[in-house]
C-alpha cells in the first residue's frame, strides 16, 4: 500500500483554509487505499516530520501564500531537509502542493509554485504539480466550494497515477471588482464578529 | 526622506549615516503564526510585540521613503531572516484590497511612496535570479513602491553597490 503524507505548512494549523482543503483530499486518497498520515507544520516539529517525509512516497503539502510566497516556517524545513539528504539512503518522495490565496489571480501561487521547484530540486524530491486555488477565503465559504472539491479529487487521482507537469487553477469566476467588494465584506464581517467596528480596523499607529 | 536598511549580515552602512540600520543577523524574529489578530482583533498589533522587534522594524519600514533590503536568495526566495521578518509584516496592511498599478494588493495602513532597493547575494542560478526579481517587484508594490530596483551580486560585492547607489538619500 503506497503511503502519502498531507502536511499542512499553513502558519494558522487547522483553523486554516489550507487544513480545509487537505481534509478533503483526505477523504479521496483513503478511499484509493493510500496508508495516509497527517502533519501540521511548525517550529518545533522539523526532525518528527523530515523522518515522515523520507518514510512515504508521496508528500502533498498545503499552505497560503505568505508575503507573497511561501511562509518562512516551510522555507526552514526546507533548509532542514537539504541538510538532512545527504545522511538518508533510500528512496526520495514525490512531491506536490495545494497552494491558495486570497488574491483573485494566481500571481503569488506562481511565484511559490517556482520556490518550491527549486528547493526540490536542490533536495533531490521530484516535484509534481500544484492545485493553485485563488480567492481561497471566499470559495471556501461559496458554492464554488464545490468546483474546488472536484479539483481536489482529480488532484488525488493524477497523485495516484503519478502524473505531473499539469497545474491545476481555480477562483471564483466572478469580475475582479465584485470580488474585491466580497472579499473586503468578509474582512469586515470577521472584524465585527471579533467585536469590532469599521474604523478600528483602520487603526494607526502601529504600536 | 527617511531611509531605512534592512540586512542580514554586516555591511558599511557610513555610506548611509542618517539611515535607520537593521542587521537582522542579531535579531531573534519569531515566525508568524498566521493568528491573524493583527487583523481582525487587535488592528495593528501583533501577538509578539512585546517579545521582540519586528514590529518596529516593519512600522519604520512602512514610514520609510528609502528602503535597502539586503538579503541572501535561497531557491530564489529570501533568506529566512529577512523572509521571517516579511511574514510578520501583516500588522501593517489593512484586511481590504484595493487595484494598485492595475493589480490588487492589500492596502498599507500608512501610504508612503517609497523607492525600494533589494539586493539579493549569494550563487543564484538564472531561475532563482528570475523569481527574486518577481518576489522583490511584488513586495515592492506591496509597500507602495513607486519604483523598485534589484541588483543580484556575490556577497563581496554588497559593500560596492551600496556605494555605487551612495547619495541616493541626499537628492
Amino acid at each position: 500500500m503506497p503511503k502519502i503524507l498531507l502536511l499542512n505548512a499553513n502558519p494558522c494549523g487547522n483553523n486554516s483554509n489550507s487544513g480545509i482543503f487537505l481534509s478533503y483530499f483526505k477523504i479521496f486518497v483513503e478511499d484509493a487505499n493510500f496508508k495516509c498520515h497527517n502533519e501540521i507544520l511548525n517550529s518545533n516539529n522539523h526532525e518528527e516530520i523530515i523522518e515522515k517525509i523520507f518514510n512515504v512516497d508521496k508528500v502533498v503539502i498545503a499552505f497560503t501564500t505568505y508575503a507573497g510566497s511561501v511562509p518562512s516556517t516551510l522555507l526552514e524545513l526546507f533548509y532542514d531537509l537539504e541538510a538532512y539528504k545527504e545522511s538518508h539512503i533510500g528512496l526520495f518522495p514525490n512531491v506536490y502542493a495545494i497552494i491558495d490565496s486570497d488574491f483573485f489571480d494566481k500571481r503569488d501561487n506562481d511565484i511559490s509554485t517556482r520556490i518550491l521547484k527549486r528547493a526540490c530540486k536542490s533536495i533531490g524530491f521530484d516535484y509534481g504539480f500544484t492545485l493553485k486555488i485563488a480567492s481561497s477565503s471566499l470559495v471556501i465559504n461559496s458554492p464554488f466550494k464545490l468546483q474546488v472539491i472536484k479539483l481536489i479529487e482529480k488532484m488525488e487521482l493524477m497523485v495516484y497515477l503519478g502524473l505531473c507537469n499539469t497545474n491545476l487553477f481555480t477562483k471564483i469566476p466572478i469580475p475582479n471588482w465584485l470580488l474585491i467588494k466580497l472579499l473586503n465584506r468578509y474582512w469586515l464581517k470577521l472584524g465585527i464578529q471579533n467585536g469590532l467596528k469599521k474604523k478600528d480596523m483602520y487603526t494607526f499607529p502601529l504600536t | 526622506m527617511k531611509t531605512i536598511i534592512i540586512s542580514d549580515r554586516v555591511i558599511n552602512n557610513s555610506i548611509f549615516p542618517h539611515a535607520t540600520f537593521y542587521n537582522l543577523e542579531n535579531i531573534k524574529i519569531y515566525p508568524c503564526i498566521g493568528c491573524l489578530d493583527c487583523i481582525i482583533k487587535t488592528p495593528g498589533k501583533c501577538i509578539y510585540d512585546n517579545t521582540d522587534i519586528a514590529n518596529e522594524i516593519n512600522k519604520n519600514l512602512l514610514e520609510s521613503n528609502l528602503v535597502f533590503v539586503i538579503t541572501k536568495i535561497k531557491y530564489g526566495c529570501y533568506d529566512i531572516p529577512f523572509k521571517r521578518l516579511l511574514d510578520r509584516g501583516l500588522p501593517n496592511f489593512l484586511p481590504f484590497s484595493r487595484i494598485y498599478k492595475g493589480e490588487v494588493f492589500n492596502i498599507p495602513r500608512l501610504i508612503v511612496p517609497k523607492r525600494c532597493i533589494f539586493i539579493g547575494y549569494g550563487n543564484p542560478s538564472f531561475e532563482e535570479k528570475k523569481i527574486f526579481k518577481d518576489i522583490a517587484r511584488k513586495n515592492s508594490l506591496d509597500m507602495y513602491g513607486e519604483q523598485y530596483d534589484v541588483h543580484i551580486c556575490k556577497k563581496d560585492d554588497i559593500n560596492n553597490i551600496l556605494e555605487k547607489l551612495g547619495g541616493i538619500n541626499n537628492a
